[in-house]
Protein backbone atom coordinates (compact mmCIF):
# COMPACT_ATOMS: atom_id res chain seq x y z
CA UNK A 1 0.00 0.00 0.00
CA UNK A 2 1.82 3.16 -1.26
CA UNK A 3 0.00 5.52 1.29
CA UNK A 4 0.94 6.06 5.11
CA UNK A 5 -1.49 7.30 8.03
CA UNK A 6 1.23 10.07 7.73
CA UNK A 7 -0.53 11.08 4.42
CA UNK A 8 -3.40 11.61 6.10
CA UNK A 9 -2.51 13.33 9.56
CA UNK A 10 0.02 16.30 8.19
CA UNK A 11 1.20 19.24 10.76
CA UNK A 12 0.26 22.51 8.47
CA UNK A 13 -1.56 25.45 8.40
CA UNK A 14 -4.85 26.62 8.03
CA UNK A 15 -7.93 27.33 6.61
CA UNK A 16 -7.40 24.74 3.86
CA UNK A 17 -5.73 21.54 3.56
CA UNK A 18 -6.37 21.74 -0.35
CA UNK A 19 -6.28 25.17 -0.81
CA UNK A 20 -3.71 26.35 1.38
CA UNK A 21 -1.20 23.06 2.27
CA UNK A 22 -1.32 21.15 -1.37
CA UNK A 23 -0.78 25.07 -2.88
CA UNK A 24 2.20 25.79 -0.31
CA UNK A 25 3.80 22.23 -1.21
CA UNK A 26 3.15 22.37 -4.87
CA UNK A 27 4.81 26.11 -4.82
CA UNK A 28 7.90 25.06 -2.84
CA UNK A 29 8.08 21.73 -5.10
CA UNK A 30 8.28 24.08 -8.54
CA UNK A 31 11.09 26.13 -7.13
CA UNK A 32 12.65 23.38 -5.41
CA UNK A 33 12.57 21.62 -8.86
CA UNK A 34 13.94 24.76 -10.63
CA UNK A 35 17.08 24.55 -8.34
CA UNK A 36 17.82 21.08 -9.33
CA UNK A 37 17.54 21.66 -12.54
CA UNK A 38 20.30 24.25 -12.40
CA UNK A 39 18.02 27.00 -13.80
CA UNK A 40 16.35 29.05 -10.06
CA UNK A 41 18.77 31.65 -11.32
CA UNK A 42 17.73 31.68 -14.79
CA UNK A 43 14.53 32.88 -13.74
CA UNK A 44 13.11 36.43 -14.05
CA UNK A 45 9.42 35.85 -13.47
CA UNK A 46 7.10 33.47 -11.89
CA UNK A 47 3.65 33.16 -12.67
CA UNK A 48 1.34 31.20 -11.20
CA UNK A 49 -2.32 30.14 -12.38
CA UNK A 50 -5.47 28.32 -9.81
CA UNK A 51 -8.01 26.64 -11.72
CA UNK A 52 -11.30 25.30 -10.78
CA UNK A 53 -11.76 25.14 -6.97
CA UNK A 54 -8.60 26.74 -6.37
CA UNK A 55 -9.88 29.57 -8.65
CA UNK A 56 -13.08 30.06 -7.44
CA UNK A 57 -12.29 29.75 -3.29
CA UNK A 58 -8.98 30.22 -3.75
CA UNK A 59 -8.87 34.16 -2.00
CA UNK A 60 -10.88 33.00 0.57
CA UNK A 61 -9.15 29.78 1.68
CA UNK A 62 -5.69 31.38 1.73
CA UNK A 63 -4.12 30.21 -1.32
CA UNK A 64 -1.96 33.34 -2.41
CA UNK A 65 -0.45 33.50 1.11
CA UNK A 66 0.35 30.03 0.91
CA UNK A 67 1.76 30.45 -2.74
CA UNK A 68 3.86 33.23 -1.45
CA UNK A 69 5.59 31.53 0.97
CA UNK A 70 5.68 27.88 -0.84
CA UNK A 71 7.71 30.00 -3.73
CA UNK A 72 10.03 31.50 -0.74
CA UNK A 73 10.79 27.85 0.42
CA UNK A 74 8.57 27.78 3.14
CA UNK A 75 6.65 24.51 4.19
CA UNK A 76 3.44 24.43 5.70
CA UNK A 77 4.50 22.35 8.72
CA UNK A 78 7.90 24.44 9.74
CA UNK A 79 6.67 27.98 8.53
CA UNK A 80 5.97 30.54 11.50
CA UNK A 81 2.43 31.17 12.00
CA UNK A 82 3.53 34.63 13.00
CA UNK A 83 5.56 35.51 10.00
CA UNK A 84 3.09 34.77 7.59
CA UNK A 85 0.94 37.53 7.27
CA UNK A 86 3.67 40.24 7.75
CA UNK A 87 6.17 38.50 5.07
CA UNK A 88 3.07 38.13 2.35
CA UNK A 89 2.64 41.97 2.85
CA UNK A 90 5.83 42.43 2.05
CA UNK A 91 5.91 40.91 -0.48
CA UNK A 92 2.74 42.46 -1.94
CA UNK A 93 3.63 45.90 -1.19
CA UNK A 94 7.27 45.79 -2.14
CA UNK A 95 6.68 44.02 -5.59
CA UNK A 96 9.22 41.32 -4.89
CA UNK A 97 10.01 37.87 -3.49
CA UNK A 98 12.71 35.60 -3.03
CA UNK A 99 12.40 32.22 -4.98
CA UNK A 100 13.72 29.23 -2.34
CA UNK A 101 14.67 32.28 0.52
CA UNK A 102 17.22 33.27 -2.10
CA UNK A 103 16.76 34.36 -5.36
CA UNK A 104 15.04 37.78 -5.47
CA UNK A 105 12.89 38.60 -8.52
CA UNK A 106 9.80 40.78 -9.24
CA UNK A 107 6.67 39.52 -8.39
CA UNK A 108 3.24 41.53 -9.25
CA UNK A 109 0.55 39.62 -7.12
CA UNK A 110 -2.52 41.41 -9.35
CA UNK A 111 -1.08 39.56 -12.60
CA UNK A 112 1.53 36.79 -11.63
CA UNK A 113 -0.76 35.13 -9.39
CA UNK A 114 -3.76 34.72 -11.94
CA UNK A 115 -7.21 32.78 -9.94
CA UNK A 116 -9.45 31.20 -13.21
CA UNK A 117 -12.55 31.56 -11.68
CA UNK A 118 -14.22 29.62 -14.35
CA UNK A 119 -11.64 27.58 -15.85
CA UNK A 120 -10.67 23.91 -14.82
CA UNK A 121 -7.80 21.85 -15.89
CA UNK A 122 -8.46 18.06 -16.53
CA UNK A 123 -8.08 15.29 -14.29
CA UNK A 124 -8.92 17.04 -10.45
CA UNK A 125 -10.97 20.39 -10.26
CA UNK A 126 -7.90 21.91 -8.22
CA UNK A 127 -5.47 22.56 -10.55
CA UNK A 128 -2.38 24.86 -10.43
CA UNK A 129 0.15 25.56 -13.15
CA UNK A 130 3.49 27.33 -12.35
CA UNK A 131 5.53 28.95 -15.12
CA UNK A 132 9.01 30.01 -14.98
CA UNK A 133 10.01 33.23 -17.31
CA UNK A 134 13.52 34.09 -18.51
CA UNK A 135 14.80 37.56 -18.93
CA UNK A 136 13.56 37.70 -21.96
CA UNK A 137 10.23 36.52 -21.26
CA UNK A 138 10.64 33.04 -22.24
CA UNK A 139 9.24 30.26 -20.74
CA UNK A 140 12.27 28.08 -18.68
CA UNK A 141 9.67 25.95 -17.00
CA UNK A 142 6.50 25.05 -16.79
CA UNK A 143 4.41 22.67 -14.28
CA UNK A 144 1.13 21.20 -13.64
CA UNK A 145 0.03 20.55 -10.23
CA UNK A 146 -3.20 18.99 -8.62
CA UNK A 147 -4.19 19.12 -4.76
CA UNK A 148 -6.00 16.38 -4.35
CA UNK A 149 -7.17 16.88 -0.97
CA UNK A 150 -5.65 16.77 2.55
CA UNK A 151 -2.85 19.02 1.47
CA UNK A 152 -1.08 16.02 -0.86
CA UNK A 153 -0.64 17.76 -4.24
CA UNK A 154 0.44 15.31 -7.42
CA UNK A 155 2.33 16.76 -10.38
CA UNK A 156 1.09 15.89 -13.81
CA UNK A 157 4.04 13.24 -14.39
CA UNK A 158 2.52 11.59 -11.44
CA UNK A 159 -1.33 10.94 -11.48
CA UNK A 160 -2.99 8.95 -8.59
CA UNK A 161 -5.82 6.76 -9.81
CA UNK A 162 -8.18 8.72 -7.67
CA UNK A 163 -10.88 10.23 -10.45
CA UNK A 164 -11.06 7.02 -11.82
CA UNK A 165 -14.13 6.62 -11.11
CA UNK A 166 -14.81 3.74 -13.09
CA UNK A 167 -12.48 1.52 -11.80
CA UNK A 168 -12.94 1.51 -8.13
CA UNK A 169 -10.09 -0.25 -6.45
CA UNK A 170 -10.55 -3.40 -3.78
CA UNK A 171 -11.01 -2.47 -0.35
CA UNK A 172 -7.38 -3.25 0.53
CA UNK A 173 -8.31 -4.30 4.57
CA UNK A 174 -11.29 -7.17 4.51
CA UNK A 175 -12.51 -5.45 7.61
CA UNK A 176 -15.59 -8.18 7.23
CA UNK A 177 -14.02 -10.84 9.13
CA UNK A 178 -15.41 -13.66 10.94
CA UNK A 179 -16.46 -13.53 14.54
CA UNK A 180 -13.75 -15.28 15.80
CA UNK A 181 -11.31 -12.99 14.26
CA UNK A 182 -8.93 -11.94 17.15
CA UNK A 183 -7.13 -9.05 15.69
CA UNK A 184 -8.44 -5.82 15.39
CA UNK A 185 -9.12 -2.96 12.49
CA UNK A 186 -5.59 -1.43 13.23
CA UNK A 187 -3.68 -4.21 13.14
CA UNK A 188 -4.69 -5.61 10.21
CA UNK A 189 -3.16 -2.36 8.36
CA UNK A 190 -0.68 -1.86 10.90
CA UNK A 191 0.14 -5.29 12.09
CA UNK A 192 3.72 -4.47 13.35
CA UNK A 193 3.02 -1.66 15.46
CA UNK A 194 0.23 -2.81 18.00
CA UNK B 1 0.15 -4.48 3.03
CA UNK B 2 1.06 -6.25 5.87
CA UNK B 3 4.45 -3.96 6.50
CA UNK B 4 2.47 -0.77 5.60
CA UNK B 5 3.70 1.57 8.20
CA UNK B 6 6.99 -0.38 9.47
CA UNK B 7 7.89 -0.12 5.53
CA UNK B 8 8.18 3.80 5.46
CA UNK B 9 9.82 3.61 9.19
CA UNK B 10 10.68 2.17 12.12
CA UNK B 11 7.68 1.23 14.93
CA UNK B 12 9.27 3.21 17.84
CA UNK B 13 9.64 6.15 15.42
CA UNK B 14 6.20 5.49 13.94
CA UNK B 15 4.93 6.04 17.30
CA UNK B 16 6.88 8.67 18.14
CA UNK B 17 5.18 10.89 15.43
CA UNK B 18 1.88 9.79 16.20
CA UNK B 19 2.16 11.20 20.01
CA UNK B 20 3.71 14.37 18.19
CA UNK B 21 0.73 14.92 16.26
CA UNK B 22 -1.43 14.59 19.15
CA UNK B 23 0.22 16.96 20.79
CA UNK B 24 0.17 19.37 18.01
CA UNK B 25 -4.02 18.35 17.83
CA UNK B 26 -4.29 18.98 21.82
CA UNK B 27 -2.48 22.53 21.42
CA UNK B 28 -4.38 23.49 18.89
CA UNK B 29 -7.75 22.82 20.46
CA UNK B 30 -6.07 24.60 24.08
CA UNK B 31 -5.01 27.69 21.75
CA UNK B 32 -8.22 27.97 20.19
CA UNK B 33 -10.00 27.58 23.63
CA UNK B 34 -8.33 30.83 24.43
CA UNK B 35 -8.48 32.70 21.81
CA UNK B 36 -11.18 35.34 21.31
CA UNK B 37 -11.92 37.73 18.42
CA UNK B 38 -13.52 38.06 15.18
CA UNK B 39 -11.96 35.73 12.12
CA UNK B 40 -10.34 37.09 9.77
CA UNK B 41 -11.70 37.07 5.78
CA UNK B 42 -14.29 39.74 5.87
CA UNK B 43 -17.65 38.10 6.95
CA UNK B 44 -16.95 39.17 10.85
CA UNK B 45 -17.34 36.05 12.11
CA UNK B 46 -16.86 35.46 16.09
CA UNK B 47 -14.74 33.23 17.30
CA UNK B 48 -17.13 31.22 20.40
CA UNK B 49 -14.47 29.01 21.79
CA UNK B 50 -12.83 30.93 24.66
CA UNK B 51 -16.39 31.73 25.73
CA UNK B 52 -18.22 28.44 25.60
CA UNK B 53 -15.01 27.34 27.66
CA UNK B 54 -15.64 29.56 30.17
CA UNK B 55 -19.51 28.40 30.44
CA UNK B 56 -18.59 25.31 31.00
CA UNK B 57 -15.86 25.50 33.00
CA UNK B 58 -18.21 27.50 35.69
CA UNK B 59 -20.42 24.72 35.72
CA UNK B 60 -23.64 26.66 35.69
CA UNK B 61 -26.90 26.25 33.36
CA UNK B 62 -27.13 22.85 32.51
CA UNK B 63 -29.93 23.80 29.80
CA UNK B 64 -32.14 21.34 31.54
CA UNK B 65 -30.17 18.30 31.27
CA UNK B 66 -26.44 18.26 33.11
CA UNK B 67 -25.71 14.60 31.68
CA UNK B 68 -25.74 16.58 28.60
CA UNK B 69 -22.69 18.79 29.45
CA UNK B 70 -19.95 16.57 28.34
CA UNK B 71 -21.47 16.90 24.90
CA UNK B 72 -20.86 20.62 24.87
CA UNK B 73 -17.53 19.77 25.85
CA UNK B 74 -17.42 17.97 22.70
CA UNK B 75 -18.44 20.51 20.74
CA UNK B 76 -16.23 23.13 22.25
CA UNK B 77 -13.09 20.79 21.39
CA UNK B 78 -14.21 20.65 17.49
CA UNK B 79 -15.29 24.79 17.70
CA UNK B 80 -11.27 25.37 19.14
CA UNK B 81 -9.95 23.60 16.19
CA UNK B 82 -11.81 24.82 13.23
CA UNK B 83 -11.68 28.48 14.94
CA UNK B 84 -8.25 28.12 14.54
CA UNK B 85 -7.71 26.68 11.22
CA UNK B 86 -9.80 29.42 10.10
CA UNK B 87 -7.60 32.11 11.24
CA UNK B 88 -4.62 30.26 9.39
CA UNK B 89 -3.03 28.78 12.90
CA UNK B 90 -1.21 25.64 13.34
CA UNK B 91 -3.25 22.36 12.82
CA UNK B 92 -3.12 18.76 11.63
CA UNK B 93 -5.32 17.32 8.63
CA UNK B 94 -7.67 14.92 9.64
CA UNK B 95 -7.97 13.62 7.27
CA UNK B 96 -8.58 17.49 6.03
CA UNK B 97 -8.11 20.72 7.28
CA UNK B 98 -12.41 21.71 6.86
CA UNK B 99 -12.84 18.64 8.78
CA UNK B 100 -9.71 18.88 10.82
CA UNK B 101 -11.67 19.53 14.10
CA UNK B 102 -13.44 16.24 14.65
CA UNK B 103 -10.79 13.32 14.82
CA UNK B 104 -9.43 15.83 17.77
CA UNK B 105 -12.42 16.39 19.18
CA UNK B 106 -13.49 12.72 19.65
CA UNK B 107 -9.96 11.45 20.79
CA UNK B 108 -10.04 14.17 23.61
CA UNK B 109 -13.43 13.10 24.47
CA UNK B 110 -12.02 9.83 24.79
CA UNK B 111 -9.02 10.62 26.95
CA UNK B 112 -10.95 13.20 29.15
CA UNK B 113 -14.69 11.75 29.70
CA UNK B 114 -14.19 8.19 29.09
CA UNK B 115 -13.44 6.22 32.32
CA UNK B 116 -10.57 3.88 32.02
CA UNK B 117 -8.80 5.89 29.10
CA UNK B 118 -4.81 5.87 28.78
CA UNK B 119 -2.45 8.06 27.63
CA UNK B 120 -1.30 4.83 25.77
CA UNK B 121 -4.24 4.47 24.03
CA UNK B 122 -3.84 7.48 21.50
CA UNK B 123 -1.70 5.52 18.93
CA UNK B 124 -3.92 2.88 18.44
CA UNK B 125 -6.69 5.47 17.90
CA UNK B 126 -5.39 7.40 15.31
CA UNK B 127 -3.79 3.98 13.60
CA UNK B 128 -7.47 2.85 13.35
CA UNK B 129 -8.69 6.28 12.30
CA UNK B 130 -5.57 6.16 9.40
CA UNK B 131 -6.91 2.69 8.61
CA UNK B 132 -10.77 3.98 7.58
CA UNK B 133 -9.42 7.04 6.30
CA UNK B 134 -6.97 5.43 3.59
CA UNK B 135 -10.09 3.79 2.90
CA UNK B 136 -11.83 6.52 1.58
CA UNK B 137 -8.66 8.31 0.10
CA UNK B 138 -7.96 5.19 -1.89
CA UNK B 139 -11.33 4.80 -2.76
CA UNK B 140 -13.37 7.70 -3.24
CA UNK B 141 -11.62 10.71 -1.89
CA UNK B 142 -11.05 13.29 0.55
CA UNK B 143 -11.69 16.68 -1.36
CA UNK B 144 -14.27 18.75 -1.14
CA UNK B 145 -13.61 20.05 -4.45
CA UNK B 146 -14.11 16.42 -5.87
CA UNK B 147 -17.04 15.15 -3.94
CA UNK B 148 -18.58 17.79 -1.47
CA UNK B 149 -18.26 18.10 2.41
CA UNK B 150 -19.30 14.02 2.65
CA UNK B 151 -15.76 13.57 1.23
CA UNK B 152 -14.00 15.70 4.20
CA UNK B 153 -16.35 16.13 7.12
CA UNK B 154 -17.90 12.61 5.97
CA UNK B 155 -14.74 10.48 6.30
CA UNK B 156 -13.47 12.37 8.96
CA UNK B 157 -16.83 11.48 11.40
CA UNK B 158 -16.61 8.19 10.24
CA UNK B 159 -12.82 7.59 10.97
CA UNK B 160 -13.03 9.05 14.46
CA UNK B 161 -16.25 6.84 15.16
CA UNK B 162 -14.76 3.61 14.39
CA UNK B 163 -11.66 4.49 16.35
CA UNK B 164 -13.83 5.75 18.98
CA UNK B 165 -15.83 2.32 18.44
CA UNK B 166 -12.09 0.17 19.23
CA UNK B 167 -11.27 2.35 22.04
CA UNK B 168 -14.20 1.77 23.18
CA UNK B 169 -13.58 -2.49 23.27
CA UNK B 170 -15.09 -2.97 20.42
CA UNK B 171 -15.11 -5.67 17.73
CA UNK B 172 -13.91 -5.29 14.32
CA UNK B 173 -17.10 -5.32 13.26
CA UNK B 174 -18.37 -3.09 15.59
CA UNK B 175 -15.79 -1.32 15.04
CA UNK B 176 -16.62 -1.14 11.07
CA UNK B 177 -20.52 -0.79 11.72
CA UNK B 178 -19.43 2.82 13.26
CA UNK B 179 -17.61 3.93 10.24
CA UNK B 180 -20.29 2.94 8.17
CA UNK B 181 -22.96 4.57 10.06
CA UNK B 182 -21.16 7.73 10.42
CA UNK B 183 -20.77 7.89 6.88
CA UNK B 184 -24.20 6.91 5.69
CA UNK B 185 -25.65 9.93 7.93
CA UNK B 186 -23.38 12.32 6.16
CA UNK B 187 -24.20 11.13 2.45
CA UNK B 188 -24.76 13.92 0.31
CA UNK B 189 -23.13 16.59 2.04
CA UNK B 190 -22.09 19.78 0.17
CA UNK B 191 -19.36 21.49 -0.08
CA UNK B 192 -21.15 25.45 0.16
CA UNK B 193 -18.49 27.78 1.93
CA UNK B 194 -19.84 31.30 2.47
CA UNK B 195 -17.56 33.86 0.88
CA UNK B 196 -15.33 31.02 0.11
CA UNK B 197 -14.19 30.92 3.67
CA UNK B 198 -13.37 28.12 6.20
CA UNK B 199 -16.09 29.32 8.27
CA UNK B 200 -19.51 28.59 7.47
CA UNK B 201 -20.86 26.24 7.56
CA UNK B 202 -17.64 24.63 8.32
CA UNK B 203 -16.68 25.26 11.91
CA UNK B 204 -20.29 24.37 13.58
CA UNK B 205 -19.93 21.48 11.07
CA UNK B 206 -16.91 19.76 12.88
CA UNK B 207 -19.03 19.92 16.10
CA UNK B 208 -21.73 18.24 14.48
CA UNK B 209 -19.68 16.05 13.00
CA UNK B 210 -17.91 14.93 16.38
CA UNK B 211 -21.16 14.75 17.95
CA UNK B 212 -22.43 11.89 14.83
CA UNK B 213 -19.23 10.10 15.21
CA UNK B 214 -19.86 9.35 19.14
CA UNK B 215 -23.17 8.83 18.22
CA UNK B 216 -22.12 6.29 15.45
CA UNK B 217 -19.77 4.25 18.04
CA UNK B 218 -22.10 3.94 20.56
CA UNK B 219 -25.08 2.97 18.34
CA UNK B 220 -22.70 0.31 16.87
CA UNK B 221 -21.94 -1.17 20.40
CA UNK B 222 -25.35 -0.98 21.52
CA UNK B 223 -25.39 -3.59 18.62
CA UNK B 224 -23.47 -7.43 18.18
CA UNK B 225 -21.74 -5.93 14.65
CA UNK B 226 -24.11 -7.13 12.56
CA UNK B 227 -25.05 -4.59 9.99
CA UNK B 228 -27.16 -4.00 6.54
CA UNK B 229 -24.88 -1.62 4.54
CA UNK B 230 -20.78 -2.40 4.79
CA UNK B 231 -18.28 0.15 4.86
CA UNK B 232 -16.77 -0.88 1.33
CA UNK B 233 -20.59 -0.24 0.15
CA UNK B 234 -21.13 3.44 2.03
CA UNK B 235 -17.74 4.08 0.39
CA UNK B 236 -18.58 2.90 -2.99
CA UNK B 237 -21.96 5.52 -2.35
CA UNK B 238 -19.90 8.01 -1.37
CA UNK B 239 -17.94 8.29 -4.18
CA UNK B 240 -20.63 7.77 -6.78
CA UNK B 241 -22.87 10.53 -5.18
CA UNK B 242 -19.44 12.99 -4.95
CA UNK B 243 -19.12 12.08 -9.15
CA UNK B 244 -23.06 12.91 -9.29
CA UNK B 245 -22.89 16.10 -7.68
CA UNK B 246 -23.03 19.35 -9.04
CA UNK B 247 -19.84 21.50 -9.62
CA UNK B 248 -22.02 24.65 -7.51
CA UNK B 249 -21.25 22.01 -5.07
CA UNK B 250 -18.02 21.60 -4.48
CA UNK B 251 -15.91 23.89 -2.67
CA UNK B 252 -16.57 26.69 -5.48
CA UNK B 253 -19.34 28.98 -3.57
CA UNK B 254 -21.49 29.22 -6.14
CA UNK B 255 -24.31 27.44 -4.83
CA UNK B 256 -26.10 26.35 -1.08
CA UNK B 257 -25.44 28.88 1.62
CA UNK B 258 -22.75 30.84 -0.37
CA UNK B 259 -25.27 32.11 -2.50
CA UNK B 260 -28.93 32.04 -0.18
CA UNK B 261 -26.95 33.55 2.90
CA UNK B 262 -24.94 36.98 1.27
CA UNK B 263 -26.59 39.67 -0.56
CA UNK B 264 -23.09 40.32 -2.37
CA UNK B 265 -21.10 37.85 -2.64
CA UNK B 266 -17.73 38.09 -0.96
CA UNK B 267 -15.73 38.02 -3.74
CA UNK B 268 -13.04 40.46 -2.52
CA UNK B 269 -12.13 38.31 0.18
CA UNK B 270 -7.91 37.84 0.92
CA UNK B 271 -6.84 36.39 3.73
Amino acid sequence: MSISVFDLFKVGIGPSSSHTVGPMNAARQFVVTLNELGILQDCARITVELFGSLGATGAGHGSPKAIILGLEGESPEHVAIERIAPRVTEVREQGSIRLLGEHEIPFDYRNDLVMHRSETLPFHPNGMRFTALGASGETVESRVYFSVGGGSSLTKQHKAPISSWTTPHRSPTPLRQPRSYSRNVASMVFPFLL
Amino acid sequence: MLANETAWRPAAEVREQLLLLWDVMDACISQGCSTEGIMPGGLKVKRRAAQLHRQLKRQGDSLGDESLNTMDWVTLYALAVNEENAAGGRIVTAPTNGAAGILPAVLKYYLVHCQGAQQEDICRFLLTAGAIGILYKINASISGAEVGCQGEVGSACSMAAGALADALGGTPQQVENAAEIAMEHNLGLTCDPIGGLVQVPCIERNAMGAIKAISAARMALRGDGEHFVSLDQVIRTMRDTGRDMQEKYKETARGGLAINVLEVPVSLIEC
